[in-house]
């Protein structure tokens, strides 16, 4: 009986290789289901925001700006010691270096986490709850769900770390939560001048 | 014959539709918002798929 031979003698054919890691194209479709989720929470503060009288309502607290703004520079840098630790990678596999930049980010990553919850504290022990108004159901609800997400990368980056310690981790496990947490740092911006400075 | 008469003459002059509550919003900028986040949500699905299927094309080339 003849059997069927693969072709190119069970190699790939030249040039069949995917052009992106099935890892990598799975995490862009969630990213982009994700993405659809955060526009339509966007469109719907967008629509009750403007058709309010006035926005925030008064007798509501006003949100930390400031303290947000320089709680958003380190979530921008966490970005940024992630596309070094990722071009680290490809350079020096598992190094110290390497593993040393994760770590940071891990931690740039549980910083910004950590601030968010002590000023939802102080935001809710001045009053702006779920249920106070439109505004602060907005607010738990947009922020919220971008620190769920941003606890979720943490996870992530905790993982890789030790992928990376084990040296076990592959590139296209690194891609995928590389660009996962590059839509956490990339999506804030945008939550932060519509909700903050709104 | 009546009820489906009257099924086709409601819609016919109604003027607005207040299940809808953007219809009835007398607000310019709440309408203007509506707008823009329909043609946001509307276009981002096409530009998130292009965006993937141009990144794939440039690197095929």
């Amino acid at each position: 009986m003849k059997t069927l031979e693969p072709a190119y003698g069970g190699h790939s054919r030249p040039g069949s290789e995917p052009k992106i890691s099935n890892s990598a194209l799975g995490m862009i479709a969630f990213i982009g289901t994700e993405l659809m989720f955060f526009a339509a929470l966007i469109s719907a503060f967008l629509i009750i925001s403007s058709a309010a009288e006035a926005w925030p309502p008064e007798g509501q607290p006003r949100l930390p700006i400031y303290v947000t703004a320089l709680n958003s520079l380190v979530l921008f840098a966490s970005g940024w010691m992630m596309f070094k630790a990722y071009q680290s990678f490809k350079v020096t596999s598992f190094s110290e270096g390497t593993s040393k930049l994760v770590k940071t980010t891990m931690w740039l990553g549980i910083i910004f986490v950590a601030v968010q919850g002590i000023e939802w504290i102080r935001l809710l022990s001045y009053g702006l709850t779920m249920t106070s108004s439109q505004y602060g159901a907005f607010f738990y609800l947009i922020i919220g769900t971008h620190a769920i997400h941003a606890i979720g990368a943490v996870i992530g980056l905790r993982r890789l770390s030790l992928k990376l310690e084990k040296g076990i981790l592959r590139l296209e496990t690194f891609q995928a939560v590389q660009l996962f947490w590059f839509f956490v740092v990339g999506v804030w911006p945008i939550l932060y001048v519509l909700v903050y400075l709104s | 014959m009546k009820k489906l008469l009257g099924l086709l003459i409601i819609p016919a002059i109604s003027s607005e539709s207040f299940a809808c509550s953007v219809c009835s919003v007398t607000n310019e900028a709440a309408r203007y918002a509506y707008y823009a986040t329909t043609a946001l949500l509307t276009l981002l699905p096409l530009f998130m798929i292009g965006g993937v299927v141009y990144y794939i094309a440039r690197k095929d080339r």
